[in-house]
């Protein structure tokens, strides 16, 4: 069964208030959320923190800039009978911080194993995004681009990087800006994608955090990658191992 | 024939406050709908969504009034948000456009300003009878946790059986959609 998108959404906020993102209406069960939940900040790293219940965090990821910092968090959940219909997080910054987050909702995906590998992710001492890679195991697995801004150039990501689809960016606005944006990449054959970088936050006094996900589409199949053995490996000791 | 200058068409240009509050208007609308729509449906009384009517009737209300300020300032006095004067009628026609994206429909700025405000009537009433009588929806998000076949903890929304006056209150409210 092929993954397809059922919706996306963002929420911004000021003065470092919770975000509440609202769903995408059609959200059903067994759909599958991922969000980026990021602040903004000049004070050191942030702290973002989840509200929502019910999702298993992912990776937490934070940075500080040479003025502006970030804190980030990406989350997932398998929707249930009664799906949420809102995703809530606040965080620790100050009345100079602004949060936002953005969120996509999947249908199709593999509700036993949603990750066909483990989030890599990637900080650095700049505002665009750079998404590490990731190494998929799944033919036709989706890659999810996450990135988390902390500036100060009342700038957006205009762009998501280069090649990828769904993309949504949100900021919330104060003396630390917290941007937040992702987007998608069908890898048709299993193997290495490396998303780039998102575009438009060009701030060299901020921070970044970059997220790499592959969600998994579901299906019957084990996942079609091959498990090579070793070449130093001998052939005696193949044959030892056989035997036993 | 000359092409409309777009506002965001320049660098250093935020976008308009009230598209973003627009845009959350809807989407509280859109819940609002779908969950009225289910629970009339249902033979009983989900607390999950009980809790969630409560939130998004109310968040409905909150970017309603965020948007009437808007309207309200418009050809009287500058929105403190924004560095272009507004035209009257402008903020209702950011609301109508984002709407109508969505194939949302009125066949005038007027009637839906009407329509919007009765809904933000109706959605007051309701979350403050559902905070007075139906208190119990407090404890729709302490859900049962469940561990499924697949080793995901999800939640099994706790459902009561559903009051009569609630039953009548909800259907009423589904009745106001088309």
């Amino acid at each position: 069964m092929a993954i397809s998108l059922r919706g996306t959404a963002k929420n911004n906020a000021a003065n470092a208030g919770n975000v509440t993102i609202t769903m995408p209406g059609g959200v059903a069960q067994n759909d599958v959320v991922w969000v980026i939940a990021v602040c903004g900040d000049n004070d050191g790293v942030p702290t973002v923190t989840r509200v929502t219940t019910g999702y298993t965090d992912l990776s937490t990821q934070g940075r500080d800039g040479s003025s502006f910092d970030v804190g980030s968090m990406v989350s997932r959940k398998v929707q249930g009978a009664t799906p949420d219909s809102t995703y809530e997080f606040s965080s620790n910054g100050g009345t100079d911080s602004g949060n936002a987050g953005c969120l996509i909702v999947l249908t199709g995906v593999d509700t036993a194993t949603p990750e066909d590998a483990t989030t890599t992710t990637l900080t650095a001492a700049n505002t665009n995004a750079n998404p590490p890679s990731i190494s998929t195991v799944t033919d036709n697995a989706w890659v999810i681009a996450l990135g988390g801004s902390g500036a100060n150039n009342n700038a957006v990501y205009s762009a998501g990087p280069s090649g990828y689809s769904n993309f949504i960016t949100d900021v919330g606005l104060d003396t630390t800006d917290g941007i937040a944006g992702l987007a998608t990449f069908v890898k048709t054959s299993f193997g290495a994608e490396d998303p780039g970088a998102f575009n438009g936050a060009n701030d060299a006094t901020g921070a970044s955090a970059g997220y790499s996900v592959a969600a998994r589409p579901a299906s019957g199949a084990a996942p079609t990658s091959l498990l090579f053995v070793s070449q130093t490996q001998s052939p005696a000791m193949l044959a030892g191992a056989m035997v036993r | 024939m000359t092409l409309p200058i777009p506002y965001d068409g320049a660098a250093g240009v935020k976008d308009d406050p009230a598209e973003h509050e627009a845009e959350n208007l809807y989407a509280n609308y859109r819940w609002v709908f779908r969950l009225v729509n289910e629970m009339n449906a249902e033979s009983v009384l989900n607390l999950k969504r009980a809790a969630q009517l409560v939130l998004h009737a109310r968040a409905f209300i909150r970017w309603y009034d965020a948007l009437k300020a808007r309207i309200d300032r418009e050809g009287v006095s500058r929105d403190p948000d924004w560095p272009f004067d507004r035209r009257v009628g402008e903020v209702l026609d950011t609301v109508r456009g984002v709407f109508s994206k969505r194939e949302c429909e009125w066949p005038t700025r007027a009637a839906m300003a009407q329509d919007l405000a009765q809904l933000r009537t109706v959605c007051d009433q309701t979350h403050a009878w559902m905070e007075a009588n139906q208190a119990e929806y407090r404890n729709g998000f302490t859900v049962t946790k469940v561990i499924d076949a697949d080793g995901n903890m999800t939640d099994e929304a706790i459902t009561i059986t559903k009051p009569a006056a609630f039953a009548t209150r909800i259907a009423t409210f589904r009745a106001l959609f088309a």
